[in-house]
């Protein structure tokens, strides 16, 4: 099988390259297990990132053929034809395949992505633990949203955060969200305030494409939808 | 707006064609009571929703304070001077049917411009379809990625801001052209009739469609975000309804428009 890899180093090459490359492909082999062969059979210098290899951590999140996935997911055999792989969009290259997260975390970051308790300054100790039943069904709520794994997949798929370099991205918005409708917390308007400015949740313009392209089956246009009906437009 | 807008297309295009709706035809309508009222509340709406996403467009691009606030002050102007065009055109325009000169009758430059500008805005436009379908093509044959395209998300956005813009654009003309109704009617009627000439007709083509993909593919939107976890599997297939649609609508309209002209 073809890979064409897309190549580029910021303080050597000019601008990017495609460079292919012939890859034995054994059963049950993934797109990270392709790009192993190459790193240790044809070309030491290639870079990507990776680490559990199994689907959970979101390292290895990459575009193979146009669309984003985990590298280590991604079977050969579902795939026909060549493998144009490259690295995630929006996001400044480092070298190859990997990419400075920076602008996603900075991003993510701003929308005070954890719990905040009774005690904001979280110095105090609780006297009662929150009790949440697991059969109340509260959880349900954001069963589906709490599961990102902060891959970049989504923020990389959205023509929004390629047009407006402000817009927070699908994942943020998904955790603002995960955690306005977590019932442990106190109930304000401090968390909408975070995510209703020009560059939040009104900035979406309901693409879907981040829906597709979460490798673990997080919606995040959902999380602004309801988002978007408790914040208020400013 | 999309009840608003629908119907005057349907008027427009199916019922009539547009070189067919010249001074008389206006001041026909605007004999009849209510009409003037929905031209002007549909204006109103269009020339707003329009406005109002063009300058989402560019604040998404231009992040600098001084340059946004000229880019405000400029759709502001814009909002201003193109709403007072169109409100005294409605207000101050013909009460029965009439062809005859007005106080503009002899600025023969007036349609001259703006039909110069369609075919202009119509040979760019051809232009970048060509190139467009012609990248695109070279990309699918070579099975090389044609970016963030691979998602139908990214088709309905793409396609319905090109829509949206296209169709300010025109409205922007209208308007202007409308306003030719009581200062100078004769100038009016060369404007429409130029609508008609060959080389426009795909202009009239694409004009409809856009409408009817831009309304319709609001309305999905509006309804996917009001229903929300219930149509967590219906963003694509909804698209897909929607280009349907269109392409069902939009079909007799262009027969119309061929025999018509």
């Amino acid at each position: 099988m073809i890979f064409h890899v897309k190549r580029f180093d910021p303080e050597a090459d000019a601008r990017p390259s495609w460079q292919a490359h012939t890859v034995d492909v054994r059963p049950k082999m993934s797109v990270l297990d392709g790009l192993f062969w190459i790193l240790e059979r044809m070309d030491g210098t290639l870079g990507f990132r990776y680490s559990c290899r199994a689907g959970m951590c979101g390292s290895c999140a990459m575009v193979v053929n146009g669309r984003e996935a985990l590298a280590c997911r991604l079977r050969l055999e579902r795939i026909s034809g060549p493998v144009y792989v490259e690295p995630l969009r929006s996001l400044p290259v480092i070298k190859d395949l990997v990419v400075d997260m920076a602008p996603f975390f900075t991003k993510y970051r701003s929308v005070d992505p954890f719990y905040i308790g009774e005690d904001p300054s979280m110095t105090g100790r609780i006297a009662e633990p929150v009790v949440v039943r697991p059969d109340s069904g509260v959880r349900d709520v954001v069963d589906q949203q709490v599961g990102c794994i902060s891959c970049g997949a989504c923020y990389s798929a959205c023509p929004v955060v390629a047009l407006n370099p402000g817009y927070l991205g699908p994942a943020a918005l998904n955790r603002a969200y995960v955690l306005k409708a977590d019932v442990r917390e106190p109930s304000s308007d401090d968390r909408l305030a975070l995510v209703s400015g020009d560059d939040g949740v009104f900035a979406c313009h309901d693409v879907g494409s981040c829906i597709t392209a979460c490798p673990v089956g997080v919606n995040p246009l959902l999380s602004i939808h309801l988002l978007r009906k408790g914040a208020p437009h400013r | 707006m999309i009840a608003f807008v629908l119907g005057h297309l349907f008027i427009m295009h199916y019922q009539h064609v547009p070189s067919a709706t010249g001074a008389a035809f206006v001041g026909r309508r605007w004999t009849v009571a209510g009409w003037r009222e929905f031209d002007w509340i549909l204006l109103m709406l269009a020339l707003t929703h329009g406005m109002a996403g063009a300058h989402g467009v560019f604040r998404e691009r231009i992040r600098r304070p001084p340059a946004r606030a000229a880019v405000d002050g400029a759709f502001a102007a814009g909002i201003l001077l193109f709403s007072g065009l169109g409100t005294a055109a409605v207000a101050v325009g013909p009460r029965a049917p009439q062809s005859g000169p007005g106080p503009l009758s002899g600025a023969v430059w007036i349609p001259t411009a703006l039909i110069a500008g369609l075919v202009a805005l119509a040979t760019l436009t051809y232009l970048a379809l060509a190139g467009t379908a012609a990248a695109l093509a070279a990309r699918l044959l070579r099975r090389t990625p044609i970016g963030r395209w691979n998602y139908p998300g990214q088709w309905a956005f793409g396609l319905s801001r090109v829509a949206g813009l296209g169709v300010l654009g025109f409205l922007l003309v209208h308007v202007l052209d409308v306003a030719l109704v009581p200062l100078a009617p004769g100038l009016y009627e060369r404007t429409v009739a130029g609508y008609a000439l060959p080389y426009l007709i795909p202009m009239e083509v694409a004009l409809v469609t856009a409408v009817i993909y831009h309304a319709l593919n609001g309305l999905r939107l509006m309804v996917l975000e009001a229903l929300d976890r219930r149509t967590v599997a219906a963003h694509v297939p909804s698209f897909v309804l929607v280009v349907v649609v269109t392409a069902l609508l939009v079909v007799p309209s262009a027969v119309i428009l061929l025999r018509g002209h």
